[in-house]
């Protein structure tokens, strides 16, 4: 009996997940690099509470793309 | 001759196939990595031979399609299997040494079909999963890494692209330690697991297990060791080609490219598509490039490499249809395998003299 590991649908699904994570890795990314830099933008003028804030996106993007390359790598070994 | 030693000369072949899949593929992991001056080449590469190493263990669906999707594991002898690899060896050589980033995987893949088609004829081939599982990925791979390397490097350059150079010059720097590392390790999941489906093949052809049993522990570790080997001695051809030739590249576009080629091949390793990693880098680095300025890829140098990916699935098919040939005139159970494996390592060590000779006459042509 033929065993396929793989169909259309599949590749559809795989269009879709690459496409979401390769864009998404890379804006999560960039908001933390945006974040970070504007961070010490602020910082340098003295505005405290903007520099923070812009710190609290670069801490939570970074965050964010460690999570989602774990999140995958696990959803692909499992 | 006992079938057990044509087995094993089948296992050393797949393996040494693994070790030149890493050699001729340790470009596709660090180019853009070197390229931008993320990392140094022996740092970058030596990074990629242990995540490559890291990634053969992630996944095993992949080596399922391998084995039983693409030719009818019953109608599959050891012989046929060494014949496709030798016909994916030999590919993968020429073009290494033309400088060409080819597809080991559809070599491996033309290699198989064709020695499968020549010695059982074309019941051997399961169509279907050959166009569903790696004609239809092949055309999909790079166009989707080429999108999706364009939208997300536009989407990064909406985000950084009006803050200082320098700072976001240094920060993807950064970045692509970890989208260079996420590559390597996709490339590892994707590119290991087809010596391994090669591998668990033989040995069911060779009656040692049956298509129900799972890949064997030591199969998966062997794979793991040789593609990491190949990796880590590296291929600096290759590097130069895809590096420099095809675009020069930001920070942020290898980054970006690096990101979408990782998230093409572990989506398909987890639909179990054995894609080609060079495809999918060398349209993730178009796509990058063409989305910030068309005219900054230089397409002469795409367009050859796309000869090479229409050429790779028919020519080691061909290669390894003659093989088989060549396998069948001298024995499939014993002295066949035995004698080509001989000349095909006469054959290496010649060229590689011959190649070392030139090198030396044209140093010292250059030093008189």
């Amino acid at each position: 009996m033929t065993i396929l590991a793989a169909d259309l649908g599949s590749l559809v699904q795989v269009v879709f997940v690459s496409l979401g994570a390769g864009v998404g890795v890379t804006v999560v990314y960039s908001l933390a690099v945006l974040g970070a830099i504007r961070s010490t933008d602020s910082r340098r003028e003295r505005r405290r509470r903007m520099s923070l804030a812009w710190g609290l996106l670069a801490l939570v993007a970074t965050i964010g793309v460690l999570a989602a390359v774990g999140a995958g790598l696990r959803v692909i070994a499992g | 001759m006992d079938s057990d030693v044509v087995l094993w000369i089948v296992v050393a072949t797949a393996l040494a196939f693994d070790f030149t899949n890493g050699f001729h593929d340790t470009a596709n992991a660090v180019a853009t990595s070197i390229s931008t001056r993320a990392m140094q080449p022996r740092t970058a590469v030596t990074m990629a031979a242990v995540l490559n190493f890291v990634g053969a263990f992630i996944s095993l669906e992949v080596a399922a399609t391998v084995a039983k999707g693409i030719v009818e594991a019953e109608l599959i002898t050891p012989a046929i299997v060494f014949a496709g690899l030798i016909g994916a060896i030999a590919w993968n050589l020429t073009t290494w040494w033309f400088g060409l980033p080819s597809s080991s995987s559809h070599a491996l893949i033309g290699g198989l079909v064709g020695a499968a088609f020549v010695a059982e004829g074309a019941d051997a081939i399961i169509v279907s999963g050959l166009v569903e599982s790696v004609m239809l990925p092949a055309l999909v791979a790079p166009v989707l890494a080429l999108v999706v390397a364009g939208a997300a490097i536009l989407a990064a350059y909406a985000l950084v692209g009006r803050l200082r150079p320098g700072p976001v010059t240094r920060a993807f720097r950064h970045g692509q330690i970890l989208s260079g590392g996420l590559f390597s390790l996709a490339h590892g999941t994707n590119d290991a697991q087809k010596t391994m489906g090669i591998i668990f093949l033989a040995l069911i052809a060779g009656g040692n297990l049956s298509a129900d049993d799972g890949v064997p522990t030591w199969v998966v570790i062997s794979a793991a060791l040789a593609i990491a080997a190949g990796t880590y001695v590296g291929g600096a051809r290759i590097i130069k080609t895809m590096a420099t030739r095809i675009i020069k590249m930001d920070p942020a576009q290898g980054f970006a490219a690096q990101a979408s080629g990782a998230a093409v091949i572990f989506s398909a390793s987890a639909a179990g598509f054995p894609l080609s990693t060079t495809h999918v880098i060398s349209g993730a680095i178009m796509g990058a490039g063409a989305a910030k300025r068309a005219s900054a890829v230089r397409w002469g140098v795409a367009g050859n490499i796309v000869v090479a990916w229409i050429l790779t699935l028919p020519a080691a098919a061909l290669v390894g249809g003659a093989v088989y040939e060549i396998v069948a005139l001298l024995g499939t159970d014993g002295l066949g395998p035995v004698v080509v494996s001989i000349a095909l390592v006469v054959t290496l060590i010649a060229a590689f003299s011959r190649r070392a000779q030139i090198g030396r006459a044209a140093a010292e042509a250059g030093h008189a």
